[in-house]
């Protein structure tokens, strides 16, 4: 039987190889993901170990969590001097690490989402630098910087620049240039390194230092001098060794990419799976209906039932196979382009040898052979009910329906499981991951109940969309909207796999465009601010910024935002409602308008010790209603009992609760506020104010000042770079889908070889034939489009409707769906090419006497 | 019915090609299948000229070369030497295109084995012919040509809806629809029973005499060529024989002769 299936798919190579295409990207985007965020990882190992060298022992502050908003806990320096002494102890050395760009002639080199880094110069044995050319920073004003950043800027030895920092831009000397140890890459990142003193003056941290790293003295275990270390020095310092601070971090790291970036790469290449899967069930489908005759003769000479399903099952695990290791190969190959694309936009993450992980390796084949065979089992089983008397007979039966009964059945089973894991999903409560897990499961269940039903409305759907194409081909339009209907279960699992992507597609655009009308609107309605202003990277500004805008002519009102994440009532940190905000209440009210649920302006005035006022989601998310008191407690520990005093409505740009800035300060180490906003006086001339406030900023290259209506378009933009990424994304679902485009048509035209024959002889010309096979395919493909923004929609409107609570609209990007029906004839013409082709070729003499 | 003058002449000269009343002429005809030592020749010099409302059966042994001449000179394959003329136009200067224009208008197809589209309707696939060329469909000849066919009451329906004859039976008519300038069979009856084969033998044979139609026919059946005006023989790629108003009797002769 395997001979059989070896020689039956070496007989088709064209369709096994088209179908092989279409798990082969799947397993590759798998793999891709995999191999990917094996590289960052590797890359991160490789930076934390290099900084960890000669590292026996690790001091910094004590955290109660991590906040993802960057804040500087300090050390006094004086404990540099304690550590030493401690027994045990050869050397310890303070490090201060900031943040901090280059100026180079007057234009600030900063990456967009890499980090800029200002790193204090450590002595012997601690020091991870190795020099390129050069030498070490030993004066005051002296700098050493990457090799990465060197050759970009075309710096070389001895050049003049300037470094930001809180206080200022500071210039600068280039006495060297150095590698990370022997890091292969740092992503986007810069690094310049200077010496300590001078980065403690620029950042005004005189006396303090961000960690202490010690190496142990000969004989002297590291784990025995940690110890020792904790012994001698305060509880509010975390010690460990630097191996363990090395695997701490490392796994911090690992975490954060399993958090965000692999599940989400995940679950495109899951997306692009389903697609496969459809076009393995149609494709063999269809080569099990071609073959009946073939089954039949295995039965009636005596294979039993058993050995036919053997077969086919043979084939489908060997395609499997093979197309997984051809995507594990181009696995490498997405890796590839998933760091291309990652580059474009603009994130340099720092990226490690490519490596096919023995996991990586057995996650594809398992996937790739797994899903290849999932979707070949109904098929084969369909093979077995062949009965043996069908050799004996001319006509090809019909492909058989199933007992319409059970399936109606388990379609209705399937949708309503599906339905049940989307709300689940949607209104359900609990972790954020797992119900994420329960949508994309729902919407995958839905896709397949679409699938199965969409057979029904194949024939109406061709009539619509074939309509132009009528008007457009005549005759020929009309025979390619007939045969499209011919098989109406094949034509709907075609158009199915296409549906997957745009439907995809189609929900981004539209939650997209609603996020988009939802910020806007509120930046629209809140804000009264004349300027904003905020670093490009989420990085805090520096606080020092503010004294040089508050007293500029025509400037009435200038106020800070500080920002940190907080635990309430010592639970976990809720990513989206468990921030803290330090304002100035009175001057607050200048640039924003309070939407009050609770409360009014008047409230603002007893924003101090122990008051908070909360945002209704804050509020919801704790049971915490005004008059109720909680607690908050911030990265460091510092806990403090607050009392809600007002409630306001605003999911999209004052999350969490708010604080006055002394009791801020109380709860978190930021030093810095994430943004600045700015009146100006009545009557005055803005543009003047503004290019003022813009002056006055110069120091400060980070801090970008915008307008309310710029501010707005910029984070439009924002969005926009990452609904682009994950239409890149989606494209592989929407490629893949072209092949099974293709591939359907080649075993149809397979399949009517004599039709296209007689139609040549009656006097059709090949390029009557070629139009109709591309008008068929253009309406699959058509039919495809229309499901799956339909079903896009509707997932889109679902899920608005689920977070209608943070202000998200329910928009129809009409333009953009349009745009999807394009792409959709787009794909349906470029899959119609080479099967169009072949049947215009079809030699007419054959055609017509083939059986 | 006898009245119509037959000439299966074998011609000399190409000079008054288009001159008489021949409408499908074939002038020395070779054909050749692959190359070197494995070629075969399939036909080796035939002359043929067929004239306008006559019907001609060809017959012959298998690798005769009756169908190979047949798609020679209905335009579907192309000769190795020599040339056919379809109502005038030499088929050797054409093009695929043109080849495939003067297919659509000037020449008429019966398969063996139907060949309609299964998803259009009895009188779809009878006009469409005419629909591929953008042609409008004269009704009243497709009138006629129905009720010829005896199709009336089936008109809207699908092959799948029809017996082996009546689906033979939409292809004559599909065949006529263009009034082309020859229709030709290949082997029309064979995949019918002999009821269905005598009414569509017949159905042919009233084209002729009804409508002035020309038809030549590739069968192996010597009942079905007594029909035809006459019989053209072949036996290894040569025209070994013309019998004119043929009967059971002279064909089964001819054909032991000619295998013999």
């Amino acid at each position: 039987m395997i001979a059989i299936a070896l020689r039956s798919m070496g007989q088709r190579r064209l369709r096994t190889a088209l179908t092989a295409v279409a798990i082969l990207l799947g397993v590759a985007m798998i793999a891709g993901t995999y191999v990917q965020t094996d590289q960052i990882r590797a890359a991160f190992d490789d930076i934390l170990q290099t900084a960890n060298a000669g590292v026996d022992a690790n001091i910094a502050p004590r955290t109660e969590f991590t906040s993802t908003f960057v804040s500087t806990q300090t050390i006094d320096a004086r404990m540099v001097r304690r550590a030493a002494r401690v027994p045990g102890v050869d050397r310890a050395a303070g490090e201060v690490f900031q943040m901090g760009s280059l100026v180079v002639d007057g234009r600030t080199v900063a990456p967009n989402f890499a980090p800029a880094m200002v790193i204090g110069m450590v002595g012997e044995p601690f020091n991870p630098l190795k020099l390129v050319a050069g030498r070490l920073p030993s004066a005051s004003g002296e700098i050493v910087v990457n090799r990465k950043l060197a050759d970009d800027e075309h710096l070389t030895v001895g050049r003049r620049v300037g470094v930001t920092s809180r206080t200022g831009i500071h210039p600068a000397r280039l006495v060297g240039i150095v590698d990370f140890g022997n890091v292969a890459s740092m992503g986007g990142a810069t690094m310049i390194v200077a010496p300590t003193s001078d980065v403690q003056a620029w950042n005004r941290l005189q006396g303090k230092v961000t960690s202490i790293v010690a190496s142990a003295a000969p004989g002297v275990t590291p784990e025995r001098m940690v110890r020792n270390l904790r012994a001698a020095l305060p509880r509010s310092l975390e010690i460990k060794t630097g191996q363990q601070a090395t695997a701490d971090a490392s796994k911090q790291i690992n975490d954060s990419i399993g958090a965000f970036l692999k599940p989400v790469l995940l679950a495109f290449s899951g997306a692009a799976l389903l697609v496969g899967a459809f076009i393995i069930f149609n494709t063999f489908s269809i080569t099990v209906a071609q073959r009946r005759r073939e089954f039949a003769l295995l039965r009636s000479i005596g294979a039993t039932r058993g050995q036919v399903l053997a077969g086919v099952g043979a084939e489908a695990v060997l395609l499997g196979v093979v197309a997984s290791i051809a995507g594990l190969l181009g696995g490498l190959a997405f890796s590839k382009l998933l760091g291309a694309l990652f580059d474009a936009a603009g994130m340099g993450i720092p990226r490690g040898a490519m490596e096919l992980a023995p996991r990586t390796i057995v996650i594809g084949l398992a996937v790739g052979v797994g899903v290849t065979l999932a979707a070949a089992l109904l098929p084969a089983v369909r093979a077995t009910r062949v009965p043996p008397v069908a050799a004996m007979r001319e006509e090809v039966a019909p492909e058989p329906a199933g007992t319409s009964r059970r399936r109606a059945a388990a379609v209705a089973l399937v949708g309503i499981l599906g339905v049940a894991l989307l709300v689940q999903g949607l209104f359900g409560s609990g972790a954020a991951s797992g119900r994420l897990a329960a949508m994309g499961a729902g919407s995958l269940l839905v896709f397949v109940v679409v699938a199965m039903t969409a057979r029904h409305a194949v024939r109406p759907l061709a009539a619509l969309v074939g309509w132009p194409l009528e008007r457009l081909g005549r005759t020929t339009g009309e025979l390619a909207r007939e045969n499209s209907t011919r098989n109406p279960a094949r034509t709907a699992i075609t158009a199915a796999a296409l549906m997957v992507g745009i439907a995809l597609v189609a929900f981004v655009a539209v939650l997209a465009d609603g996020m988009k009308t939802s910020f806007t609107g509120a930046i629209d309605q809140r804000a009264s601010a004349d300027l904003v202003v905020t670093s490009d990277n989420g990085m805090p500004l520096p606080g020092a910024a503010r004294d040089r805008i508050q007293y500029l002519p025509g400037v009435s009102t200038a106020t800070a935002q500080y920002l940190d994440q907080v635990k309430v009532n010592g639970k976990g940190v809720h990513a989206l409602t468990d921030q803290v905000n330090g304002v100035d209440a009175l001057a607050l009210r200048d640039v924003y308008r309070f939407r009050w649920i609770r409360g009014s302006d008047i409230e603002l005035q007893r924003l101090g010790p122990g008051a908070a006022i909360v945002e209704e989601q804050f509020a919801k998310q704790h049971g915490i209603s005004v008059g109720r008191r909680f607690r908050l407690t911030g990265p460091t520990g510092h806990t403090a009992t607050f009392t809600a005093i007002a409630e306001y409505r605003d999911p999209q740009l004052l999350q969490g609760v708010m604080v006055d800035l002394a009791q801020f300060r109380a709860l978190s180490p930021a030093r810095d506020p994430m943004a600045y906003f700015v009146r100006f006086l009545h009557g005055s001339d803005a543009n003047a104010g503004r290019q003022r406030v813009q002056a006055a900023l110069r120091a400060f290259p980070a801090a970008k000042v915008r307008t309310r209506a710029e501010y707005s378009h910029w984070l439009t933009k924002q969005l926009d770079q990452l609904v682009y990424l994950l239409y890149a994304l989606l494209a592989m679902s929407v490629v893949i889908s072209m092949f099974g485009i293709a591939n359907s048509l080649f075993l149809s035209i397979h399949e009517r070889t004599r039709e296209l024959g007689m139609l040549r002889a009656v006097g059709a010309t090949a390029g009557q034939v070629r139009r109709m096979v591309r008008y068929e395919s253009v309406i699959t493909s058509l039919i495809g489009g229309v499901l799956g923004i339909v079903v896009g929609v509707l997932l889109a409107w679902l899920t608005t409707f689920a977070v209608k609570d943070l202000g998200v609209g329910f928009i129809v990007p009409v333009p953009q769906l349009v745009a999807l029906l394009a792409l959709a004839v787009v794909v349906g013409a470029v899959g119609a090419i080479a099967p169009a082709r072949r049947a215009a070729r079809l030699n007419i003499l054959d055609a017509v006497h083939s059986e | 019915m006898s009245a119509h003058p037959l000439t299966v002449t074998p011609r000399r000269s190409d000079a008054d090609g288009s001159a008489g009343a021949a409408v499908v002429q074939g002038h020395a005809l070779t054909k050749r299948f692959g190359a070197g030592t494995s070629a075969v020749e399939a036909l080796r010099g035939v002359d043929v000229a067929f004239d306008r409302g006559t019907f001609t059966a060809i017959m012959g042994p298998s690798g005769s070369g009756k169908s190979t001449l047949m798609h020679i000179l209905a335009g579907l394959d192309r000769p190795t030497g020599g040339w056919v003329e379809i109502a005038g136009t030499r088929l050797d200067r054409l093009n695929d295109r043109d080849l495939t224009l003067l297919r659509r208008s000037q020449v008429g197809f019966i398969f063996q084995s139907y060949n309609l589209l299964p998803v259009l309707s009895a009188e779809e696939n009878i006009t469409l012919p005419l629909r591929i060329g953008g042609a409008r469909v004269d009704r009243a000849w497709l009138d006629t040509l129905i009720a010829a066919v005896g199709l009336g009451d089936r008109r809207t329906h699908r092959p799948s809806e029809l017996s082996g004859g009546q689906q033979q039976r939409v292809a004559v008519a599909r065949a006529l629809i263009t009034r082309p300038a020859v229709v030709f069979g290949d082997e029309p009856t064979g995949n019918l029973d002999s009821v269905s084969s005598r009414e569509i033998l017949e159905l042919m044979r009233r084209a002729v005499d009804d409508l002035g139609q020309t038809i030549v026919m590739v069968t192996h059946d010597p009942a079905a060529a007594t029909i035809a005006d006459n019989v053209v023989f072949l036996a290894d790629g040569r025209v070994s024989g013309v019998e004119e108003r043929p009967t059971i009797d002279t064909i089964l002769d001819r054909l032991r002769v000619g295998s013999a």
